[in-house]
């Protein structure tokens, strides 16, 4: 009698199963990045991928905006504007966290919200 | 050598595979390609996107076919929903045009009437502490400016005998406002900016999206979403999350605009029967029901009016609640017990 797998057909089977992992790998990695999105006017201008900054940069989205940008960090850190609320929003270092100068429409958001898919408040 | 050989066992090897088994492989090879394809696809129709309209921030989570021109509709809508119809500082909006011809009936769009008639209703069901002829109030108070401070006693007591939603009049598209009175649509504007969206979407192909417009949100088809409730100690962080679909959720807590005056802390949510911010013992109610607007208008009402009076306004709109109390416990209407989860442990959820 014929048996149902052969040796071949076992390590076939071994092959498909472990090369099935291999395409899971890439999003395994891609959750541990925080990565920063800096929106001027409704558009992304810049992208920064905060876990691979070694030190310190500033990111001048217009004239009157500075962003500062470090390990796992991003934060507005001088606007022109007068009450400077985004400023003083200070860092952000978690998915989801948003930070915004209203009068110069400029946003930064932390991408991938985690768990969350919004906030109310 | 030695490779040798094993090439050679390898390819011995490979002739032993019979064609069945080969077919086998081909078939689950294709299996993998077809679900890798079909991730990567399904991953591309979803549209996120960051913006600023309305004096907020505006954020777009959109599934389904041509994500980016709809993003693109939503944000000409909201501009829309500012310039031509609740902007008290917009010229020529509908608001405006009410606010600057007192005694007169002024025709407006479909929609503003719409607005302005749902909000009236909610005024007469709360008692009069969520008012859209607060406007004076408000303007007095300067929540969105800079440099605010406590009005004069005398100052608000007139703009107070101008506030009462009784006043106005309203027939079909036509409203007429009382000398002296201004309308303030600050509390509703947002959720009704969702309603408009929602209607917007009906007739894209979007499958499911969630839109938060300045914190108020809409959530769009069947899809599931988890919506977290900002910390009033810190907005940046939340206390607890709500599983929710096709709903609007909206928030009026006081940590929002604030200022300090001689040790004291005044909020922006006023209580329209005072002309002061409202004296509550929560920090927070966030409403959960079927009409953006109304989600707005009942979270402030609910703030004022706090927990216990609040219970038979929410059950007169068929609406949910999170109430945060300033000793950071929460309580919870019976409708959203099952899909709130508590985040953050330094809060507790009461009976």
């Amino acid at each position: 009698m014929r048996k149902l797998f052969s040796r071949t057909d076992i390590f076939i089977i071994i092959g498909v199963i472990v090369l099935s992992f291999i395409f899971l790998i890439p999003n395994v990695f891609k959750n541990d990045e925080l990565i920063a999105q800096v929106y001027a006017d409704g558009e992304i201008v810049k992208e920064f991928n905060l876990s691979e900054i070694d030190e310190e940069t500033v990111f001048c989205p217009n004239e009157n905006i500075v962003i500062s940008v470090r390990n796992g960090a991003i934060r507005f850190s001088s606007s022109s504007c007068k009450d400077e609320l985004c400023v003083n929003s200070g860092w952000l270092t978690a998915k989801g966290q948003t930070a915004a100068c209203l009068p110069q429409k400029v946003v930064i958001t932390i991408k991938g919200a985690g768990k969350t898919d919004m906030i109310t408040y | 050598m030695q490779n040798r050989v094993m090439f050679l066992k390898i390819a011995e090897a490979i002739k032993k595979v019979d064609k069945r088994a080969w077919i086998a492989l081909a078939l689950c090879l294709s299996l993998i390609i077809g679900i890798v394809i079909f991730d990567t696809v399904k991953k591309n129709r979803e549209f996120q996107t960051t913006s600023v309209a309305m004096g907020t921030i505006i954020n777009i989570k959109l599934y389904g076919p041509d994500g980016e021109e709809t993003a693109q509709l939503i944000a000409e809508n909201i501009n829309e929903t500012e310039r031509a119809l609740l902007s008290r500082n917009e010229e020529n909006s509908d608001i405006d045009r009410i606010n600057n011809n007192p005694d007169t009936s002024v025709s407006v769009s479909y929609e503003t009437a719409d607005i302005i008639s749902k909000s009236l209703e909610v005024s007469k069901n709360c008692g009069g502490v969520f008012d859209i002829t607060i406007g004076e109030i408000t303007k007095l108070w300067n929540f969105d400016g800079e440099n605010q401070s406590v009005p004069a006693k005398e100052k608000i007591d007139e703009a107070l005998s101008l506030v009462g939603y009784p006043y106005v009049e309203l027939s079909d598209t036509s409203v007429k406002i009382k000398e002296g009175q201004s309308l303030d649509l600050g509390a509703v504007g947002k959720g009704a900016a969702c309603d408009r969206i929602k209607t917007l979407l009906e007739s894209t192909k979007t499958d499911s999206a969630i839109i938060s417009v300045g914190g108020s949100l809409l959530l769009y088809g069947d899809r599931e979403f988890t919506v977290g409730i900002a910390n009033p100690q810190n907005s940046q962080t939340t206390l607890g999350t709500l599983e929710l679909s096709d709903a609007f959720v909206s928030t009026s807590g006081n940590y929002e605009k604030f200022f300090e005056q001689d040790g004291e802390t005044y909020h922006h949510i006023l209580d329209a029967t005072t002309g002061y911010p409202a004296d509550s013992r929560l920090s927070s109610v966030t409403v959960v029901c079927d009409s953006g607007l109304l989600s707005d208008a009942l979270s402030t009402a609910c703030y004022i009016l706090g927990y216990q009076e609040s219970i038979s306004l929410l059950a007169k709109y068929n609406a949910q609640a999170v109430f945060v109390f300033k000793d950071k416990t929460i309580r919870t209407t019976d409708g959203l017990r099952e899909c709130f989860t508590l985040t953050d442990e330094s809060f507790v959820v009461g009976k």
